[in-house]
């Protein structure tokens, strides 16, 4: 079924295509949202939950993260082991993050997310074997990945909730949320592997299929670089 | 060491040529993504001239959407309303889906108010009310543009025991106001800024 592995390369060209368009589709809450928190006060679980879970689930570079992550993880219980310290890595900094209102560069962090799907899908290759004869451990690197990733959720949710009455529940409902929209995201990847790798032509276009999700990473890196270099200069001139 | 933290089954390449390449190959691609598309859309900034091949140069651009031409005058109102204890007033402009409008009013004590539209439906009848600001406040300004045809407006309401005053002053592409309190109805005409 040659046509199996054409039409997974085609999808991951259009999650590639779609990291283009991240600016308007992923990533941030969107303004109406952003308008919508402004009014909040006091506990909103519900609307948090969701807000969690739709920026998880929209968010194409942590899907894509993800989606490296249990690319060549077959073991029901390594996937486990494996979101669960991602999942324990982004709660720890989204949690502290808002909780101290830590401020960090949105943009910044958003670079290095970037640059964590293009080292997964680097390991992926087995790059760190080949080019030095050994892979820094994988557990550690999901995890130290995963603080990333969480702050890059801290600072989202930064940006349009600024706390108040209620600021507690309403982060832990976003963190909830935020595991919720991972469990979504990751049965549907999962489905597309399970199916995909049935077919011959997995092993033929896996290989491939890793550096177009590494061009994404650094597609994203280098994005969120470009814009915060023409930030700075734009404020100096 | 690497039987633990490798990949299952992951089709190992060949080759340090073949690892260096694909990542290289990789980069450029990410690179060329954002050089030849991600810069000329979003920040307007075109070095290759992909840009303007693909027509998504520009989309970003500040331009766009920052001036919305009318083929009238804008208009001027200014209101005055005095609200007796528990006395409530409704007033509201017919404007065309798109339209702006600047608003400032301004009470002496605390309001009920909730500025709200109702869209014209085809047999001269009004829609449901869409409501976009309300609460209690004893002032408000801001710029409110019509989601739809239909008539836009203000419900005030005075819930304290004393009488209040309101001052609301308007600036827009506005047509007739319609003022109307529990048992009358008053039409009136803002006047052409020009």
């Amino acid at each position: 079924m040659p046509w199996v592995g054409t039409l997974a390369l085609v999808v991951l060209w259009s999650v590639l295509l779609s990291v283009i368009a991240s600016p308007v589709l992923a990533h941030n809450v969107s303004d109406s949202n952003a308008n919508f928190l402004a009014d909040i006060s006091g506990p909103a679980i519900p609307l948090f939950i969701y807000l969690g879970a739709k920026h998880m689930v929209t968010g194409i570079d942590h899907v894509l993260y993800l989606l490296g992550i249990v690319f060549f993880v077959y073991r029901p219980r390594q996937v486990l082991l494996f979101v669960t310290l991602f999942a324990l890595g982004h709660s720890i900094t989204l949690l502290s993050g808002v909780l101290f209102d830590w401020q960090v560069s949105a943009g910044g962090v958003d670079a290095v997310i970037g640059l964590s799907v293009a080292y997964k899908a680097f390991e992926n290759i087995s790059g760190f074997n080949v080019l030095f004869g050994r892979s820094p451990n994988m557990q550690v690197a999901v995890f130290v990945f995963g603080l990333v990733h969480g702050l890059g959720l801290a600072t989202k949710l930064q940006a349009v909730y600024s706390g108040g009455d209620g600021l507690v529940a309403n982060l832990l409902a976003f963190n909830v949320g935020v595991e919720v929209g991972q469990i979504i995201a990751l049965a549907a990847l999962l489905a597309l592997l399970v199916w995909w790798r049935r077919s011959a032509s997995f092993t033929r276009w896996a290989y491939s299929a890793n550096v177009i999700i590494m061009a994404s990473g650094f597609a994203f890196a280098l994005h969120h670089f470009v814009a915060l270099s023409l930030a700075a200069t734009g404020t100096s001139a | 060491m690497t039987t633990s933290s490798t990949p299952d089954k992951s089709p190992l390449p060949r080759t340090r040529r073949q690892v260096l390449r694909s990542t290289f190959f990789a980069f450029l691609l990410g690179l060329f993504v954002v050089v030849g598309v991600i810069l000329p859309a979003e920040f307007s900034l075109d070095p290759m001239g992909t840009g303007r091949i693909l027509g998504v140069l520009g989309l970003a651009e500040d331009g766009s959407g920052v001036v919305v031409l009318e083929t009238t005058v804008h208009k001027t109102d200014r209101v005055r309303f005095e609200l007796a204890p528990f006395e409530s007033v409704e007033y509201s402009y017919a404007m065309d889906v798109g339209g702006v409008l600047i608003y400032s009013w301004r009470a002496d004590n605390e309001l009920v108010f909730n500025l709200h539209s109702t869209p014209n439906l085809p047999g001269g009848n009004q829609g449901p009310a869409e409501s976009f600001s309300n609460g209690r406040a004893d002032s408000e300004q801001g710029t409110y543009t019509a989601p739809f045809t239909g008539r836009h407006g203000w419900f005030w309401e005075n819930r304290t025991d004393q009488t209040v005053l309101l001052e609301l002053a308007t600036s827009g592409f506005i047509g007739e106001s319609l003022r109307s309190a529990v048992g009358d109805q008053q039409i009136g005409v803002p006047r052409p800024a020009l």
